[in-house]
C-alpha cells in the first residue's frame, strides 16, 4: 500500500515538475528542445513562431539569435542580438555572443570609438534602459522635489534637507541626460542590419542610382527615412545613401523578422 | 600611428637637414610698376633653412610704406627630400611717383646674414583714386564708346585691376571691379554691372565685399567692389575687356554709363625645369590624405579607401591619380565627390575645396593589402617651384573569406547557449511613452506650489499679527469652546462664553477684546458685513452673559447646552459671512 502510495505520489510529482517546467519556458518549450537537438533552423522557426504570439522579449531574442547564429545566418543574427541587448544591456551572454558574430563578419568588429569622451558616452547609455533611466530620473525628481517642499515648510533639519535636494536635483539631471541620450541612440532612429550578403549603398532610391559603396552581411545602419522599397541610411563608417528595404532588416523587438515596437 | 610615425621621420629628417641644406633667399616683386595709392607685394622666399630663420626686415624707403604683412611655412617629403619654404610677404604702398629702388633685404639664418638683391619699383603719376584703370561717366552715351578720362572731383566713377598681370598658366588672376560713388548722389536705382568679356579665360565670380564707405580727398564714398576669378588654361596674351557700370541719377538725365579700361594679361607656361614626372597641371596649394574605413577586411567583402584632396587653385583639373597597391587584390574607382568653390584666402577668396575620391578594395587571399602612397604633384605660384602632396601608406589585414569553413557557423563551444530561466518573456514599451508617466511627473509640481502657498501664509501671519488674529479667530473659539463642559459653576461657564465671544468678535473686527460691549460688538459685526440677525443674536448673546455673571439668577441668562449651541451656530453664520 505505501509502496504503491509512493509510486503515485512520484507520478504526480514528476507530472507537476513536467507542467511547472513547460510553463516557465511556456511557448519556448518547442524552440529550446529543437536547438538543444541541433536543429537550428527549425529552433529559429519555433522561435519565430512564439514570436508571432507576442513573446519578443530579450529572451527569446536571444535565442532566436543564436539559432540563427548557429545556422549560419549572420545578419539576421545580428539584429536578434541588438534587439535583446536593447531589452538587456548588462547581459553577459547576450554582449559576449553579439561580439563573436561581429567579429566573424567580412567587416570584422566595429571600428572603437574616435575618442575617449564618445567611448565614456556609450558607455553611460548602453549599460541602463531606457525605463530604468527614466524611472531613476523621475525618482530623484521627486526625491528632490520632496526636499524643497519640506525646506519650504520648515520640515526636518535645514542643512541636511538642503544637500538632499541638491543631491537627487544633480542624480536626477543626469538620470535623465543619461534617458535622453540612450532614447536618441536607440529610440528616435531605428538600427538595421543588412541581411543580403552583399548589397550597394546608393546615392538614391532605386537601382539607377550611382553606388556608394558596397555593403556586406552584418554591416549595422542607422534608418532615417523608410520610402516604398528604399531605406536612406547612414552605414558603419559614416557613409550615408539609399539600401533595399529588402537586403536588410531592423534590429527591433517585434513580430517575426525583428521588426516593430520600441522597448525600453 | 603610421602617421605618427611618418610625422616623426620627417621631423627626424627635419632636424637633420638644416646644417647641409642649402639655403637660397630669394625676394620679389609681384609687379615691377604701380601707381601711386596702388598695393605692390614683395615677397622674401627662403628655401631650405627649416629653423633659426629670423624675420627679414624690410628698409626703409622714402615714398613707399608697409601696410601689412603675412608669413607662410611649407615643408614637403617628396622623393625622400625633405624641403621648406617659408615666405614672408610684405605689402607695399606708394605715396609719390618716381623710380625706387629697394635695397637688399638681410635675413638671419642660424648666425649667417643672407642678403637679397636690390628691387626697382617704377610708381606712375599720382592718382587721386586708389586704384589704377578709373573710368568717368559717359552718360548717355552707349556702353561701347571710348571710356573718357576721369575728372577731378567725380561723384561716380569705376575701376578694374588684376592682382597679378603675368600670372602662370593654371594660377588663379583675381580681378577685382570696384565702383564708387560719391555721398552727394543719390542714385534712382541700384546701378547695373555687366562684366567685362574674358574670353580664354576660365571665369568664375567670387563672393562679393561688403559695401564700404571711405574719404578720398575729403570726399566721402560709397565703395561697392565686384571679384571673379579668372584662370588661363594656356599661356599667351589675354584681353580682359571693359565692364559696363549703368545707372540712373535723374529721369530727365537717362541712364548713364561708366565704362572701365580693359586689361592684358601675359600669362607664362609652368617652367620647364624641375617638372616632375606625372605633373598633370595641378597649380595651386594642395595636401592629400589616404585613410580606409577599416583596416581588416574579408576575402569576397570590401573595404573603402577614401583618398582626399584639399587645397586652393584648379582643384577641377585634378584626375583621380593612379592608386599604388601591393598585394592581391582587385581595386575599383567607387565614386567621386568635388566640393570646389570660393574659399577665404588672406584679404579675399580663392577658388579651391576638396575633392574626394572613394576607391574599393576587393582582396583576393588572405594576408595583407597595402594602398599607397599617393604623390600629388603641383606647382606652387607663390613660390614658383613644383611641389609635392604625399599621402600616407593604408595597410589591411585580410582574413579568410566569411564563407569558409567555421567562419560564419560557430561551433557550440564558440557561442554562449541558450536561456531558458532569465531574461523576460515579452518586450516591455518605454515608460517613456505613456501619457501617465508624464501626468504624474506634474504630481510633484502640484506638491511644490501647495508648499509655496503654505508657506507664503506662514510668513504672512508672522508679519501681521492682526491678520493672523483674525484667520485663527474662529480655531482657538473653537478650541475653548470644547473645554465648557469642564466649567466647574455657572460663573465660571458665563465667563468663559464671554471670553470666548468677545475675543472672537474683536479678533474678526480688529479692535481690542477688553472694551467690547454688547452693543459696540452688535455695530462693528454689522458693519463689517455681517448679516443683522447674526450681529443682533452676538449683542444679545453677550448681554445674557453679562446678566448671568453680574446679576446671577437672572431668568435671562442661558443654560449650558443652550450656550454651547448658540456660539457655535453664532461663530458658524459670522464665518460664512466674512469669509
Amino acid at each position: 500500500m505505501s509502496s504503491r502510495a509512493a509510486a503515485i505520489g512520484g507520478v504526480l510529482l514528476a507530472a507537476m515538475i513536467a507542467v511547472f517546467a513547460r510553463a516557465e519556458d511556456g511557448p519556448l518549450a518547442e524552440a529550446n528542445a529543437l536547438y538543444a537537438a541541433g536543429q537550428f533552423e527549425a529552433a529559429a522557426g519555433a522561435y519565430r513562431e512564439a514570436m508571432q504570439t507576442g513573446h519578443d522579449g530579450a529572451r527569446v531574442q536571444y535565442n532566436l539569435a543564436n539559432a540563427l547564429h548557429r545556422s549560419g545566418q549572420l545578419g539576421e543574427a545580428i539584429a536578434h542580438y541588438l534587439a535583446a541587448r536593447r531589452m538587456a544591456p548588462r547581459d553577459p551572454d547576450i554582449g559576449a555572443n553579439l561580439q563573436q558574430a561581429l567579429r566573424q563578419r567580412s567587416l570584422g568588429p566595429p571600428a572603437p570609438p574616435p575618442s575617449w569622451l564618445h567611448a565614456l558616452w556609450a558607455e553611460a547609455t548602453g549599460r541602463l534602459t531606457l525605463n530604468e533611466l527614466a524611472g531613476a530620473a523621475a525618482a530623484c525628481y521627486w526625491l528632490a522635489m520632496a526636499g524643497v517642499a519640506a525646506l519650504l515648510l520648515g520640515v526636518g533639519p535645514r542643512r541636511p534637507l538642503t544637500r538632499a535636494a541638491i543631491a537627487f536635483g544633480v542624480l536626477g539631471l543626469i538620470a535623465a541626460t543619461l534617458a535622453v541620450g540612450r532614447w536618441w541612440r536607440f529610440h528616435r532612429t531605428a538600427e538595421a542590419v543588412v541581411v543580403a550578403e552583399a548589397t550597394e549603398l546608393r546615392t538614391g532610391p532605386g537601382e539607377s542610382f550611382e553606388s556608394v559603396q558596397t555593403l556586406s552581411e552584418g554591416w549595422m545602419l542607422q534608418v532615417h527615412e523608410r520610402q516604398s522599397d528604399w531605406w536612406r541610411v547612414t552605414a558603419e563608417g559614416g557613409s550615408t545613401g539609399w539600401v533595399r528595404a529588402a537586403a536588410a532588416i531592423p534590429a527591433q523587438a517585434g513580430t517575426g523578422k525583428a521588426s516593430g515596437a520600441g522597448t525600453g | 600611428m603610421r602617421s605618427a610615425l611618418a610625422v616623426a621621420l620627417v621631423i627626424v629628417a627635419l632636424t637633420a637637414a638644416p646644417a647641409a641644406a642649402e639655403v637660397d633667399v630669394h625676394a620679389s616683386l609681384n609687379r615691377e610698376s604701380a601707381a601711386v595709392g596702388e598695393t605692390v607685394e614683395l615677397t622674401v622666399a627662403i628655401t631650405g633653412a627649416v629653423s633659426g630663420v629670423t624675420r627679414p626686415e624690410i628698409p626703409s624707403v622714402e615714398g613707399i610704406e608697409v601696410v601689412g604683412s603675412s608669413s607662410q611655412q611649407n615643408i614637403t617629403f617628396a622623393n625622400g627630400q625633405v624641403s621648406s619654404i617659408n615666405s614672408y610677404v610684405f605689402r607695399l604702398r606708394p605715396t609719390r611717383e618716381g623710380t625706387f629702388t629697394i635695397p637688399g633685404i638681410e635675413v638671419q639664418i642660424g648666425g649667417e646674414v643672407y642678403t637679397t638683391t636690390p628691387l626697382t619699383l617704377t610708381v606712375s603719376g599720382g592718382s587721386r583714386r586708389p586704384t589704377p584703370a578709373p573710368s568717368a561717366p559717359t552718360s548717355p552715351m552707349p556702353p561701347d564708346v571710348q571710356p573718357a578720362a576721369p575728372e577731378t572731383g567725380d561723384d561716380i566713377f569705376a575701376t578694374t585691376e588684376v592682382d597679378d598681370r603675368t600670372p602662370y598658366v593654371g594660377q588663379q588672376v583675381t580681378l577685382t571691379l570696384t565702383f564708387y560713388q560719391s555721398h552727394r548722389v543719390r542714385l534712382l536705382s541700384n546701378p547695373e554691372y555687366t562684366p567685362p568679356e574674358t574670353e580664354g579665360l576660365v571665369a568664375e565670380p567670387l563672393p562679393s565685399g561688403e559695401q564700404i564707405s571711405r574719404s578720398i580727398d575729403g570726399v566721402p564714398y560709397e565703395i561697392i567692389t565686384r571679384r571673379t576669378a579668372l584662370i588661363a588654361p594656356a599661356a599667351g596674351e589675354y584681353t580682359i575687356g571693359p565692364a559696363t557700370i549703368t545707372y540712373m541719377r535723374s529721369y530727365l538725365g537717362g541712364e548713364e554709363t561708366i565704362t572701365t579700361d580693359p586689361i592684358t594679361l601675359e600669362v607664362r607656361d609652368l617652367p620647364g625645369a624641375g617638372r616632375p614626372e606625372g605633373f598633370s597641371g595641378l597649380v595651386g596649394r594642395f595636401h592629400a590624405e589616404l585613410s580606409a574605413d577599416t583596416d581588416r577586411v574579408r576575402v569576397g567583402g570590401a573595404a573603402a579607401v577614401r583618398l582626399t584632396v584639399t587645397g586652393t587653385g584648379n582643384l577641377r583639373q585634378l584626375e583621380a591619380p593612379e592608386l599604388p597597391l601591393r598585394g592581391r587584390a582587385r581595386l575599383y574607382q567607387s565614386s567621386e565627390q568635388r566640393r570646389i568653390g570660393p574659399q577665404p584666402s588672406g584679404d579675399g577668396h580663392a577658388i579651391g575645396g576638396s575633392v574626394a575620391l572613394e576607391y574599393l578594395v576587393m582582396p583576393e587571399e588572405p594576408g595583407t593589402v597595402t594602398l599607397g602612397p599617393v604623390t600629388l604633384h603641383y606647382f606652387n605660384p607663390q613660390t614658383e617651384r613644383y611641389e609635392a602632396a604625399v599621402t600616407s601608406e593604408v595597410a589591411l589585414t585580410v582574413l579568410p573569406a566569411s564563407g569558409s569553413a567555421g567562419a560564419s557557423r560557430p561551433e557550440a563551444g564558440e557561442i554562449r547557449y541558450i536561456k531558458t530561466h532569465e531574461l523576460g518573456l515579452r518586450s516591455r514599451p518605454p515608460v517613456t511613452a505613456s501619457a501617465w508617466f508624464w501626468l504624474l511627473q506634474l504630481a510633484p509640481v502640484a506638491g511644490l506650489g501647495w508648499a509655496l502657498g503654505r508657506r507664503s501664509e506662514t510668513l504672512r501671519r508672522a508679519r501681521d499679527p492682526q491678520y493672523r488674529r483674525f484667520v485663527e479667530a474662529e480655531s482657538r473659539a473653537r478650541r475653548v469652546l470644547r473645554a465648557l463642559d469642564g466649567a466647574a459653576s455657572t460663573e465660571e461657564l458665563y465667563d468663559a462664553a464671554d471670553e470666548i465671544l468677545t475675543e472672537y468678535i474683536a479678533a474678526k473686527t480688529g479692535v481690542a477684546a477688553a472694551s467690547l460691549g454688547p452693543e459696540e460688538a452688535r455695530e462693528l459685526l454689522a458693519s463689517a458685513g455681517v448679516d443683522k440677525a447674526a450681529a443682533s443674536e452676538a449683542g444679545e448673546l453677550l448681554e445674557q452673559l453679562r446678566a448671568g455673571l453680574y446679576a446671577p439668577g437672572s431668568s435671562r441668562a442661558p443654560s449650558s447646552g443652550e450656550l454651547r449651541e448658540r456660539l457655535s451656530e453664532l461663530i458658524e453664520a459670522i464665518e460664512a459671512a466674512l469669509r
